[in-house]
C-alpha cells in the first residue's frame, strides 16, 4: 500500500514539474496536500512514515466547528435568516495547518469561491476575508474570479496578476491551482500570492519623482538664477543689495534641499505603503519629546504650546520615526500659520469607549481656512496661499507626508477650521491591542 | 462554469455572486479609467472603454434572473425586497460603469495634451473617495452590514466639499490662460462623472439599509454640491 501511496505521490510531483509557472511554494503545499490528505484516509502509522519519509511533521487537524471565530472579521456575521454565502467549515481538512505554517499569503477556496481556509499573511493582506464567505469579501478582481472559475472547470493551474487599489494600492501575483483527491474531484482551489507591489511601485515612483522634482523645484532655481544675473550685472558693485540677495538666495537653496528631503521621505513611504508597522510607540512620550524639540521656533513667535494628555502611557501600534514626523509637519504648521503670540493646544484623548482609537487633536488660533481649501489640503503641493507659503518655508509636501503616513498606520486625519477661529487637526491612530 | 440550479437558496446565492462579480468589473474600470486619465495612456483608456460592455451584459443577466425569480418563486417579505435590491443595485453599477466609461472617453481626448501634472490632483483625490466609497458599499451589500452602508451614505459630504474645491480650481485655470479651456473642461466633466459616481454609490447604500432594514432611508441626504450655484467673480 505504501509503494502504491509514493507512486500517487511521485507522480503528482511529475505533473506539478510539468507546470513551469508554479512557484516553489505551490510545488511545496501540493506535496504537504496530497501527503496529508492521503494521511487522513490511512492508519496514524502509514501516515506518520509518510510524512517522515517526505521529512514532513504530520499536524493532526481538529475537526473544526461551524466558523472559525478566532479570525478576524468573523465576530460580525450578518444575522439572517439563512445565509447559503455562508458554509460550515470543512471538518476534512486536514491541510490548513500546513497552509498556516507557510510564509507566503496562501488561500483555500471551494468551487463556489467560499473561502475554507486561509492563513494569516493572507489574512493580513485582506483583513475584510472571512472563513466561510465568498473571497470576493476580500478581493473582488474580475481577474481572481475568471481564474478561479476558469480553475474550477479545467482544472489546471493558472497565474493571474491582481491590482488592488483600496485600501492601500497592492499588486498581487496570484497562482491558482486545483486540488483533487483520489477519485479526481476537486477538493478546494488553492491560492498563492506573492507581493509585487514594491516592485511595480518603484519603477511608478522613478516617474512621479522627476515629474515633481523638476516642476517644483524649477520656481526656486529661476530665483536663483535671477538674482545671480542681478548680482553679475546691474548689482555687481552695490553692497547693500548683495547682501540682501544673497539672504535670498541662501533661504530659497534651503528651501529646494527641503522640498527634495521632502520628496524624499515622501517616495520611501509609498515604497513601504503596503507595510503595516510592527511596533510600539508611547504616543506621550513621543509628544513631550517633539513639543520640547518645537519650543524654540514657537519662541520665535511667541506662541505657547499646552499639552493636555490622559497621563498614563497611550500605546499605538506604528513607527516611532513616522508618528513623530505626523506630530513635528502638523505642529509646525499651527504654529507657523497660527497667530503671533497665539496659543497651541494639544489634547490626547480615546476615540471611543472601547479604546480602540487614540486622538490627538492639535488646534491653533489662527486665522483659519477656507472652507473650499479643506478637502485639499492632503494633497501633495496644494497650498492655500502660494506667496505665504513660500515666505514660511513651506515645501507643500507637509500634510501630504502626513497622510502618507497615517494610511500605512491605518490612521486617519480630519481637519476642521473656522474663518477668524483657528483649525483643528485630529489625529486618530489604532491603540495597540496587543500583548 | 456550469450551474445546476438546485434551490431558491442557491438562485439567491447566485444573485449575490453575480452582484460582487459586476461590482468587481466596475471597481476595476473606474481604476483604469482614472488611471488611463492620469497617465494620458490612449491604449488602457481604450481598454477601460471595451470592458463596459461585460458590465451591461452582466445587468441583463440579473435583470434576467431577478426578474424569472420574482415570476416562478414569487418571494415574500425579505426575499422579495432582496431580489428588487438587487435589481436596484445592478442599475446604479451600470450607471457608475457609464460614467467611469465617460472618464475613460475624455482621456482619449485630452491624451495629446502635455499641460501641467498638477491640474488633475484634485481629480485623483476625488477618485480615491469615490473608489472607497464604491468598495466599502459593496462590501456592506455583501455582509448585509447597514452600519458600513451608512458611513458610506455619510461620507459623500466629503466628496462633494472636494468637488466644488476641485470645481472652483478648474475655473480660475480657464481664466488665467484661454487656452486651458479645452483641457480644463474635460477635467470638469470628468469630475462631474466622479461625483455622481460618489451618488450612485450613496443609491445603493440606500438599498442595503432598505434591505437589511426593511424600510427606506426617510432622512435627506446632506446634499454639499453647490457648484450649479457657484459664479467666480473675473477680475
Amino acid at each position: 500500500m505504501a509503494t502504491a501511496l509514493m507512486d500517487e505521490l511521485r507522480r503528482f510531483g511529475r505533473q506539478i514539474r510539468l507546470q513551469p509557472m508554479l512557484s516553489g511554494a505551490v510545488v511545496a503545499i501540493a506535496a504537504f496536500i496530497v501527503i496529508a490528505y492521503l494521511a487522513a484516509g490511512f492508519p496514524a502509522a502509514i501516515a506518520g512514515a509518510i510524512g517522515a519519509a517526505a521529512g514532513v511533521a504530520l499536524v493532526k487537524f481538529p475537526a473544526s466547528g461551524p466558523l472559525d471565530e478566532s479570525v478576524d472579521g468573523a465576530r460580525h456575521l450578518p444575522p439572517m435568516r439563512r445565509d447559503p454565502r455562508v458554509r460550515p467549515f470543512r471538518a476534512d481538512a486536514p491541510w490548513a495547518r500546513m497552509i498556516d505554517a507557510l510564509p507566503d499569503p496562501v488561500i483555500a477556496v471551494d468551487r463556489d469561491h467560499i473561502v475554507l481556509h486561509a492563513n494569516r499573511a493572507a489574512l493580513d493582506i485582506f483583513p475584510s476575508m472571512r472563513i466561510g464567505a465568498v473571497i470576493a469579501l476580500a478581493s473582488r478582481s474580475p481577474e481572481l474570479t475568471e481564474t478561479i472559475d476558469h480553475v474550477v472547470q479545467y482544472q489546471e493551474p493558472r497565474s493571474v496578476r491582481l491590482h488592488e487599489r483600496m485600501p492601500v494600492e497592492r499588486r498581487l501575483d496570484a497562482t491558482v491551482s486545483s486540488l483533487e483527491n483520489d477519485g479526481g474531484d476537486l477538493s478546494a482551489i488553492i491560492i498563492v500570492l506573492h507581493d509585487v507591489s514594491e516592485r511595480e511601485r518603484l519603477a511608478q515612483m522613478r516617474a512621479d519623482f522627476i515629474a515633481h522634482a523638476s516642476h517644483e523645484l524649477r520656481t526656486p532655481l529661476a530665483a536663483l538664477r535671477g538674482f545671480i544675473e542681478t548680482l553679475q550685472g546691474a548689482a555687481k558693485n552695490d553692497v547693500v543689495a548683495r547682501e540682501r540677495f544673497l539672504g535670498i538666495m541662501s533661504s530659497e537653496a534651503q528651501r529646494m534641499s527641503r522640498i527634495l528631503d521632502d520628496l524624499l521621505s515622501l517616495a520611501r513611504l509609498e515604497m513601504r505603503a503596503h507595510i503595516v508597522p510592527t511596533g510600539h510607540v508611547d504616543v506621550n512620550e513621543v509628544l513631550s519629546e517633539v513639543v520640547e524639540s518645537l519650543e524654540p521656533i514657537a519662541a520665535a513667535v511667541e506662541t505657547t504650546i499646552q499639552v493636555d494628555g490622559p497621563g498614563d502611557p497611550c500605546l499605538v501600534r506604528g513607527d516611532r520615526d513616522e508618528i513623530v514626523q505626523v506630530l513635528v509637519n502638523i505642529l509646525q504648521n499651527a504654529i507657523k500659520y497660527g497667530r503671533h503670540g497665539g496659543a497651541v493646544t494639544v489634547r490626547v484623548s480615546f476615540a471611543d469607549d472601547e479604546r480602540r482609537q487614540l486622538r490627538i487633536a492639535i488646534a491653533d488660533d489662527g486665522p483659519g481656512i477656507a472652507e473650499a481649501h479643506l478637502p485639499r489640503l492632503t494633497e501633495r503641493f496644494y497650498r492655500v496661499d502660494e506667496k505665504s507659503s513660500r515666505e514660511k518655508g513651506g515645501t507643500g509636501l507637509g500634510l501630504a507626508i502626513v497622510k502618507h503616513i497615517l494610511a500605512r498606520h491605518r490612521g486617519k486625519l480630519t481637519i476642521s477650521s473656522a474663518l477668524g477661529v483657528g483649525s483643528v487637526f485630529t489625529v486618530e491612530l489604532p491603540v495597540d491591542d496587543r500583548e | 462554469m456550469e450551474h445546476t440550479v438546485k434551490s431558491y437558496e442557491a438562485e439567491l446565492s447566485q444573485l449575490d455572486q453575480k452582484i460582487s462579480h459586476m461590482g468587481g468589473l466596475v471597481e476595476q474600470l473606474l481604476g483604469n479609467a482614472f488611471a488611463s486619465l492620469e497617465r494620458r495612456d490612449p491604449r488602457l483608456a481604450s481598454e477601460a472603454i471595451a470592458s463596459d460592455r461585460a458590465i451591461d451584459l452582466m445587468q441583463k443577466e440579473i435583470e434576467e434572473l431577478a426578474i424569472s425569480m420574482i415570476a416562478r418563486r414569487q418571494p415574500m417579505a425579505q426575499d422579495l425586497r432582496t431580489i428588487v435590491s438587487t435589481l436596484k443595485v445592478a442599475g446604479d453599477l451600470e450607471r457608475i460603469g457609464d460614467l467611469a466609461k465617460n472618464v475613460a472617453k475624455r482621456a482619449l481626448a485630452i491624451a495629446p495634451e502635455t499641460r501641467p501634472q498638477s491640474l488633475i490632483l484634485g481629480l485623483r483625490h476625488m477618485t480615491e473617495l469615490a473608489t472607497a466609497s464604491l468598495k466599502n458599499v459593496l462590501d456592506a451589500y455583501m455582509t448585509r452590514d447597514d452600519v458600513k452602508a451608512m458611513k458610506v451614505w455619510n461620507s459623500d459630504a466629503d466628496l462633494d466639499a472636494l468637488y466644488n474645491s476641485v470645481f472652483r480650481e478648474l475655473l480660475t485655470y480657464m481664466m488665467e490662460d484661454p487656452r486651458n479651456i479645452g483641457l480644463c473642461t474635460h477635467l470638469l466633466f470628468g469630475a462631474k462623472n466622479i461625483e455622481r459616481i460618489g451618488d450612485h454609490a450613496t443609491n445603493i447604500a440606500e438599498t442595503v439599509h432598505y434591505m437589511v432594514r426593511g424600510k427606506p432611508l426617510e432622512d435627506d441626504r446632506p446634499k454639499g454640491d453647490k457648484t450649479s450655484v457657484t459664479m467666480i467673480d473675473t477680475p
